[in-house]
Order: structure tokens, then sequence, then C-alpha cells
């Protein structure tokens, strides 16, 4: 309704007390006495702005409870090799530098003489720092860029899970396999927000 | 250079947040706005700092800060479009003892907000008292009162 021209307005002093003669209100019987770099245009886009702004932030919020940025139900997900002898419980999306398990489940009869060797890809273990595994692995063995662990069975026949406690150290597209040595992995992909 | 990207960056989020919650948002603080200030703070801290928590890190970090802030008061001197753009502009809304609502609303402001002020700045009673109310930049209200007479 009084939409006041202040670009011109508030390129010249603002303590000027002839700026509001230039002031074109539509109501001139208003014109008005106070000297206030008003710019309602602007202000309107401004609240119209700060709208779509909360309106954002809420879905922001919404899309952090679904775990787009991880730690959400979307975000958790499970990869098996091709055999169906390893199944991997990992996160679609991490957060760097933050600590996190990554439940590897081996069903019964992997195991060979006792013992269980899990493969991990170089390129994954360059992406990590390795805090924790458990159980402890009995060996750890280079095999090219990977590493396989090798892990000790009391029970061949039955399901054997080994957690690995990690953090992912680079914010970038992961891609991970892991798998019993000498057989296909379980291969997934992991995006590290920053 | 992660430790200057990493207050830039946080300098920037918190500038747009901010200014896009409106200025009512924090300017009239409350007990708990003043924790959630705290908090805000708080959440800030581990980004800023992450694991390193060495002096020379610390330094790094309030220096850009610091830099970036006097930065952009020179940005805001130059070009006034800037300002207008970070701290927004001034908005009357109550003109010759009238309200002007729809702008009260948008603007987060209640008829109670304005006499508050009225009474506080110049122990004004009514409304017709008041020729102009102004939402300013900060965020408080300033009351011009009317000519007496």
């Amino acid at each position: 309704m009084d939409d006041i021209r202040h670009d011109e307005l508030a390129a010249t002093a603002s303590d000027n007390p002839h700026a509001n003669a230039r002031d074109s209100s539509p109501k001139p019987q208003k014109a008005r006495s106070i000297d206030v770099d008003e710019d309602i245009a602007w202000q309107r886009r401004t609240w119209m702005i700060q709208r779509l702004g909360w309106l954002g932030m809420g879905g922001l919020v919404l899309a952090a409870l679904t775990g787009v940025f991880g730690h959400g139900p979307v975000s958790w997900q499970q990869a098996s090799d091709p055999a169906g002898l390893v199944r991997v419980e990992y996160e679609r999306f991490e957060r760097q530098l933050s600590e996190h398990t990554l439940k590897v489940d081996i069903a019964p009869g992997a195991a060979t003489g006792g013992a269980v060797a899990l493969r991990l890809n170089g390129a994954f273990l360059d992406a990590t720092e390795m805090k924790e595994i458990v159980p402890r692995p009995q060996e750890e063995r280079s095999a090219g860029r990977d590493v396989e662990y090798v892990f000790p069975v009391a029970r061949p026949d039955q399901p054997a899970t080994v957690r690995f406690v990690l953090k992912l150290k680079e914010a970038r597209t992961i891609q991970a396999e892991i798998g019993l040595a000498g057989r296909e992995p379980a291969r997934f992909t992991q995006f590290v927000y920053p | 250079m992660d430790s200057v990207l990493r207050a830039a960056f946080i300098y920037f989020f918190l500038l747009i947040v901010f200014r896009i919650a409106g200025r009512r948002t924090l300017s009239e603080m409350t007990t708990f706005d003043f924790v959630l200030l705290l908090i805000i703070g708080e959440a800030t801290e581990p980004v800023l700092l992450g694991d390193d928590p060495s002096v020379i890190h610390a330094a790094i970090v309030i220096i850009t800060l610091l830099l970036l802030n006097i930065a952009m008061s020179l940005v805001k001197e130059r070009f006034k479009f800037m300002e207008k753009l970070m701290d927004g502009v001034p908005t009357i809304i109550v003109e010759h003892g009238r309200l002007m609502q729809e702008r009260m609303d948008r603007a987060r402001v209640s008829r109670d907000d304005v006499m508050e002020a009225a009474r506080r700045m110049h122990g004004i009673e009514r409304l017709e008292q008041i020729k102009y109310a102004i939402v300013e930049v900060s965020g408080g209200i300033t009351i011009v009162p009317q000519a007496e007479g």
C-alpha cells in the first residue's frame, strides 16, 4: 500500500531530512515526518523468504528423522554376499568421524577348522579408522590391498557375529566389500557426510 | 586449511539460519532464548574445534571468525544492498496511533509488545499517544510519541 522507493533513498545519507520529500507515498496527506530507512517491498520479500525458509527447516528436520542424514530407518541397510553366507548390517549414510558399529553375521558352516576369515577391501580400510573389533581377530593378514581378519569360532554349527567399531575418516562415497576369504564378498556403498 | 573452512562454513551457516529464523527470534531474550543460544554454541563447538584442542587451532578459528566479521562489516559499509540482505530493514508497524496489523502479524509483533515498549520508553498509556512504532533491524521496537497538544 505504501510502497516506498528506497533504492535512491538508501543511496543518499539517511540522516538527510529532505530525503523524505522524495518518499512517493500513495497517501500524500500522511507524508511521514519520520526519517526511517524503510523498504516495505524488501521487507515483504524477506518475510516471504523467511516463511519458505521455515518450511525448508521443517523439511530438513523431517528428513533427518527418516535417516537420510544417517542414523535412521532409511539409512539402516543390509547387504549379503551371493552365497548368502555373510550378511552385513551397515548405514547407507554415515557421518565423518562419527563412531559406529558395522555388524557382520556369518552363517553356520562358513567356518573351517574352527576359524572364519573375513576379508575387507583396501578402499574401505583406507577410509576407515578401526577402533575395535569384537571378537578380537586371532590373526590379521594382508592380502594385496585387502586385509583378512581371522576369527576363532567356538561353535561352527551356530551363526557367528563380528562387530567392527569404526570411524569413517573421509567425507565421500565409499565402496565396501566384506566377505569370506576366497569367496565373492558382500558389496555395499556408504555415503559419508562431512 | 580445514579449520579455516569449517569456521567459515559455520559463520555463513549461522548467518543464513538466523536471518531465516527472523529478527524476533532472539532479539527479545527470554531466559529460555538465552539457554537456547548456549546450546547452539555447544553444538557448534565440536565442529569448530573437532578433536584438535591445540592452542594454534583455537587461535586460527577465532581469528578466522573475527576476520570474517570485520570483512562482512566492510562489505555492508560498501554495499547497501548487502546490508539489507544481511541485516534487513526497519519496518513501521504503528502510524499515528493506527496499528498496521498485517505487518505486525508478519513481523510477529503483538499489540502488547508495542504497548510494552511504549510504556518502557515513554510512559505512554494509550495507543493513540504513539506516533510511530518501528521494528528496528536489531529486533527491538522503537516508539516515537505523538507530540503533545
